[in-house]
């Protein structure tokens, strides 16, 4: 890990993702919701081999659509939690280079030298 | 089970309407989702990144799987509706009755749905129920054959064209005109100097093509009606002396046209829905003898009563289904249904009214269908794959006119515009097509296209 460079991470993409996530999980049930009241009007009265498979087949389809909408919940809850890793990275690695620079002034001291210049940082700082 | 059966196929025609519209409008949104994570993905480091791009291929598997079945209960519907006949006489009865709550149960036995259903299912009533949205880039990978393909041009032609049609086995073929290079000048139709082989092979140069199924009959493209319209058609729909009946296109006038070795089939005109009179005193009849369109290549409809719903399914095959030309529950670029869900979403139509609104709406849907006879044409369809894995679907329409001075044929192709609306383009040819009867002649006008008619493309 190379403390002096910082975690690329689009934050503001990564929001549009998860709130994009929520509203498609958000569309699929309650649209889900409206197919199934359909379905449940359309098999009034039906009968036939046709009923069998249309029972099903629509179970099935809003199961797996059920299924969708917990799982995209749970992809923008694990985007999120990976922004918040990110910054928490991103703020970790801030203190270190604090550190890192404190630490060279103390050293630069030591040896009798005067404090870091401009220009002059810790041991493998990027040149600013 | 004892063989009989039984529905209300408003019923079935309403959930397949406003079932799918509901679908559409989560591919609008699965579309923006797919979007908002790619930007997420292109702009974060992967060890921070959650990866939902399978998950949303899961779903547009899954929308596929949905579409189909509503397009297979449209089918069983229109189905029903054919095996009772008078049922949509006793609907209009009871309107008279008792407002629009009537609800008309039609019934009869598995053997005869089998058979209504297979010839209802030959090309839909509307064509739009077969339109899979519209992304160039998916467009020109299909036409290909091959990831990030482009489309293919010659020297003797190229192809224009846009969106998708469903075929019978599940999988979208790009909507294509085919566009033959004549001193310079693009031509998509056969006249006296070109031949329709001629024109779809773009003079040989691209000729490995071969049939997989073709559909052939009446049916309606163009904007799907607005909600008021089909208020408003249903309210007419209670007085059958508003509800026009569909004049048929001469046989003769449309082979001239040369569709195919025996020219189209099943080209007298088809009533798309029985007329709202009341009915005949005595047993249920069946409906108008009207003769069905005649689909010329493989039929697929259910070959046994127990197979409706199942296909598209068994085609695709759950959330690891097969899709695209083989690729297992990938998500390549492009997939979904973007304008054709926009479009829905635009129209606001339906999935925000109450249950019985919509039901009611979609029973007079049917209703409406028989009021849109200037929307209705014939359509020619063929669904063709190559060797080498590509795919196209050739959808070539004619309205008719007869009038006093003959019969004027307006052959166009179909296509989708970037709304992913069905859109009529001119066919073009050169010379001027005239012939029969010099007192009652046959005129097929390519002048839209000669007067600078738009483009395909």
């Amino acid at each position: 890990m190379n403390v002096w460079r910082d975690v690329q991470f689009d934050h503001a993409a990564a929001r549009s993702a998860e709130e994009e996530l929520r509203h498609l999980a958000a569309v699929l049930d309650a649209m889900t919701d409206i197919r199934e009241r359909l379905s449940v009007a359309a098999r009034r009265d039906w009968e036939g081999l046709a009923r069998q498979e249309a029972d099903a087949v629509l179970t099935r389809e809003h199961r797996a659509a059920a299924d969708l909408v917990d799982e995209l919940n749970r992809a923008a809850d694990r985007i999120r939690l990976g922004a918040e890793e990110a910054s928490v990275e991103q703020s970790s690695r801030q203190r270190r280079r604090d550190e890192l620079r404190a630490e060279s002034v103390l050293a630069g001291l030591r040896r009798g030298q005067a404090p870091a210049s401009a220009g002059v940082g810790a041991v493998g700082e990027p040149a600013r | 089970v004892n063989g009989r059966v039984r529905a209300r196929p408003a019923a079935l025609a309403a959930f397949a309407a406003y079932g799918r519209e509901a679908d559409l409008r989560i591919a609008g949104a699965l579309e923006t989702a797919r979007d908002a994570v790619s930007r997420y993905l292109a702009g974060c480091e992967e060890s921070y990144v959650e990866d939902p791009t399978e998950l949303l291929a899961a779903l547009d598997v899954s929308l596929e799987h949905r579409l189909a079945t509503a397009a297979a209960v449209a089918d069983l519907g229109r189905a029903f509706a054919a095996l009772d006949g008078a049922a949509m006489g006793r609907a209009a009865k009871q309107r008279a009755g008792a407002g629009l709550a009537g609800w008309t149960v039609a019934q009869g036995d598995e053997g005869g749905l089998a058979r209504a259903y297979a010839e209802r299912s030959g090309l839909p009533e509307d064509l739009t129920t077969l339109l899979a949205g519209h992304h160039q880039r998916r467009w020109e990978e299909l036409l290909t054959g091959r990831p990030g393909g482009r489309c293919p041009t010659f020297a003797s032609g190229d192809y224009a064209g846009g969106g998708f049609l469903r075929g019978p086995d599940g999988e979208l073929y790009p909507l294509v005109v085919p566009q033959v290079r004549v001193d310079g000048d693009l031509r998509n139709a056969a006249g006296t100097t070109l031949t329709w082989q001629e024109v779809e092979t773009l003079r040989g140069a691209d000729a490995a093509w071969f049939d997989v199924a073709r559909r052939t009959g009446t049916t309606r493209f163009g904007p799907e009606p607005s909600v008021l319209f089909t208020v408003l058609a249903a309210m007419a729909g209670m007085n059958p002396n508003l509800v026009p009946t569909t004049r048929p296109i001469p046989r003769a006038a449309v082979d001239a046209l040369g569709f195919g070795e025996r020219g189209l089939t099943g080209m007298a005109s088809v009533p798309r829905t029985p007329r709202l009179e009341a009915p005949p005193p005595g047993p249920p009849s069946r409906p108008s003898p009207a003769p069905p369109p005649v689909p010329e290549g493989p039929q697929h409809g259910p070959a046994a009563p127990g197979a409706w719903l199942a296909a598209p399914h068994a085609a695709s095959g759950g959330r690891e289904g097969l899709r695209d030309g083989g690729r297992r529950g990938t998500a390549g670029p492009g997939h979904g249904h973007l304008g054709r869900a926009r479009a829905a979403e635009a129209r606001g139509a339906g999935v925000g009214l109450g249950l019985d609104a919509i039901v009611t709406l979609g029973e007079s849907l049917s209703l409406a269908s028989s009021m849109r006879d200037h929307g209705l044409a014939h359509v020619d369809v063929r669904f063709q794959r190559s060797p080498d894995g590509r795919r196209r679907a050739i959808a070539r329409s004619v309205t008719g006119r007869t009038g006093a001075q003959g019969t004027v044929l307006l052959p166009t192709y179909l296509t989708a515009d970037g709304q992913g609306t069905l859109r009529p383009v001119p066919m073009r040819a050169d010379p001027h097509l005239t012939m029969g009867d010099p007192e009652r002649p046959l005129v097929v006008d390519w002048g839209q296209a000669r007067a600078g008619g738009p483009d395909p493309g």
